[in-house]
């Protein structure tokens, strides 16, 4: 009797330890995760100046390289992409024809769904962005339509700043159907 | 001139009882002596001290696992050569690597020779996987070092992409940016794990520091210790031996 | 104590007993027959030449031809195409035909555990080649699509990794239009 009351506080102290070890180890990894996960990071700030609004023509594409962005102005605004390929994030370039090819090789290609242009036969070449990394491609308003990419790149805000330039935020993602209006 | 003599004498003796403390079995003129060596020896024991001579026919291991072994060895000296000119930061490490072939005498064999023993090890890791698989020698009671081999054939592929981010050009930061966003695919963890493993939201300093810890430590570190057991249990296993 | 770990191993010596005939490798090559040699220096002196003719070659290898270097990492620009180490380039292909999540994440797990369980998913005890058909063609079957990736990855994708059947012979990798 004695004996077996012994045998369980033994095992009670033993599981406790154990759980006790246990809860402290995953605390520790828990903590070691979050020592190398930094919480301030030293990169190019995600907000910058491009140039005055009047720069930028109506119908215009602008790539700034530098800092992986799109400007475009259409005749019912402006729009800024963020130009990082939504597959693995290569940076796309931009071609005056980025369709023809594939018209020509007979794969059909759809519709954008936003401006509603198709390239046909008979208007094959429609501009846009080619990924050099796994070939994926976007329309000129960054709609993909061809590759592996699994959505359209982010678009992201724009406004104009006091100063009369336009500030674009890369790290506020907006909707699609966001235009700045000048 | 006797105390010339003796004091010769004396130094002979000493410098015997040195050799003598380092080398303590002679040539291996004899099987005797030179299993006599074999057992005392560290780094001769990683060997056993008799095998049949089927086990051991160049032609059944193609002496894969040994030079993959060897391969390692060759990028541990060529690594530590690269890194008294090397600094991973994004301002320095392009420029060091443009030095290391321009400037520093041999600076290029050195590093074509670290990176071309990186593919070399790449595929001897393969074959030799290869040869234990065609060979049926992962069969009980090898069953756990064939686990371990895996482990360290994705520690090689982990170190050549590590390595991979350190020149810093164009190649380097590409390859980096595509294989880390794959890691953004995994569900829930996905995320997280890309901002862990470069540090931050682009492949930059904090990446490149990172890969290089990882590249010089970390990984190496994990590979040698998994390499001891592999070793060992290769010993304890047996050889599996000519079919 | 000590009579407990000695019952232990008793113990443990009575269930290989009775495993171990059945057990025996019959299919295996007797080798006890061969001749013994000490490992030291015969072995030893072979693995040294080995060691030897391949410090040789990767001098050799090393001084001729140059390891790749291109211009400063840039974020803006990626190079076109833009292909992973060789051994690499087979995830790559595969990334550019299914979805990141099976190519990238699932895919190369399974591989992995699938390797690890080799071991224990082949049942057939038998180590002799002409034994394990099975086995060796499933084995030749994956080599062949490693290969096979790895392959038309270097020397037939193209510009924006697109087929290309005059890769190699071809146009060179760009940065933006000039070299990089
Ligand atoms: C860093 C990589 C590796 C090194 C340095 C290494 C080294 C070695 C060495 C020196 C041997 C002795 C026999 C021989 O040379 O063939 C051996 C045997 C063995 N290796 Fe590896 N190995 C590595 C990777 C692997 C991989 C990737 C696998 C399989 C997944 C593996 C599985 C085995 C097994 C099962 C044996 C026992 C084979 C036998 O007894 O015939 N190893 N390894
Ligand atoms: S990263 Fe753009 S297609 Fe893969």
């Amino acid at each position: 009797m004695e004996d077996s009351r012994e045998m369980s506080r033994r095992s009670f102290l033993a599981i406790t330890g154990w759980v006790g070890f246990s809860v402290a180890s995953a605390i520790a990894l828990y903590q070691s995760l979050k020592f190398i996960y930094p919480n301030a990071t030293y990169e190019d700030p995600p907000a910058f100046k491009a140039d005055a609004p009047t720069v930028y023509a109506v119908g215009s594409t602008t790539v700034l390289i530098d800092k992986r962005v799109v400007i475009n102005h259409d005749p019912n605004g402006f729009y800024a992409i963020s130009l990082i390929c939504t597959h693995l994030g290569c940076t796309p370039r931009y071609f005056d024809d980025v369709t023809s090819d594939l018209v020509n090789a007979g794969t059909s290609i759809s519709k954008d769904p936003d401006t509603g242009q198709q390239a046909t036969k008979a208007n094959a070449a429609l501009p846009g962005f080619k990924c050099p990394c796994h070939g994926s491609r976007y329309f000129r308003d960054a709609i993909n339509f061809f590759g592996p990419a699994p959505r359209p790149m982010d678009r992201v805000h724009l406004e104009v700043a006091p100063d009369g330039k336009l500030l674009i935020d890369r790290s506020v993602i907006v909707d699609r159907a966001f235009r700045l209006k000048v | 001139m006797t105390v010339i003599r003796a004091a010769l004498d004396e130094m002979f003796a000493v410098i015997g009882q040195m050799v003598g403390s380092v080398f303590r079995h002679g040539l291996p003129l004899t099987d005797k002596i030179a299993a006599r060596t074999a057992l005392t020896n560290f780094f001769l024991h990683i060997h056993p001290v008799r095998v049949r001579r089927s086990w051991i026919r160049m032609s059944y291991t193609l002496c894969l696992g040994g030079l993959s072994f060897f391969l390692f060895i060759v990028l541990t000296v060529t690594g530590l050569f690269l890194m008294f000119y090397y600094v991973p930061s994004t301002s320095h490490a392009y420029q060091d690597m443009r030095d290391l072939q321009f400037v520093v005498t041999f600076g290029g064999v050195i590093r074509n020779m670290h990176r071309w023993a990186a593919h070399a090890m790449v595929i001897t890791v393969w074959l030799h996987m290869a040869r234990v698989f065609l060979t049926g020698s992962y069969k009980k009671p090898r069953e756990f070092n064939w686990g371990v081999g895996t482990l360290l054939l994705l520690i090689t592929l982990l170190l050549s992409f590590t390595g991979y981010l350190l020149p810093w050009d164009q190649l380097s930061i590409w390859a980096v940016t595509v294989g880390t966003n794959m890691a953004k695919y995994a569900p829930i963890a996905g995320p997280y794990t890309r901002y862990l493993l470069i540090g931050g939201r682009v492949v930059g300093d904090n990446a490149l520091l990172r890969f290089y810890v990882l590249h010089v430590v970390g990984l190496p570190l994990a590979a040698f210790l998994l390499m001891v057991v592999h070793f060992w249990r290769v010993r304890k296993d047996g050889f599996s031996g000519g079919l | 104590m000590a009579t407990e770990a000695r019952d232990r191993i008793a113990a443990r010596d009575r269930v290989e007993q009775r495993r171990r005939p059945a057990e025996v490798p019959s299919t295996v090559r007797d080798d006890s027959e061969d001749e013994m040699v000490v490992s030291f220096p015969e072995f030893v002196f072979k693995e040294f030449i080995a060691a030897v003719a391949m410090t040789a070659f990767l001098i050799l290898v090393s001084v001729w031809l140059q390891a790749p270097l291109l211009g400063q990492a840039n974020p803006g620009m990626t190079p076109n195409p833009s292909k992973a180490p060789w051994y690499f380039l087979g995830l790559q292909e595969l990334l550019s035909r299914f979805p990141p999540l099976m190519a990238g994440v699932a895919f190369p797990t399974f591989v992995i555990v699938l390797m690890i369980l080799v071991p224990f998913l082949d049942r057939n005890p038998s180590r002799r080649p002409s034994e394990r058909k099975v086995a060796i063609i499933l084995f030749a079957l994956y080599t062949a699509i490693v290969v096979a990736l790895v392959i038309i990855g270097t020397f037939f994708r193209g510009h924006e990794f697109v087929w290309d059947w005059g890769w190699v012979l071809g146009n060179p990798q760009t940065c933006g239009g000039s070299p990089c």
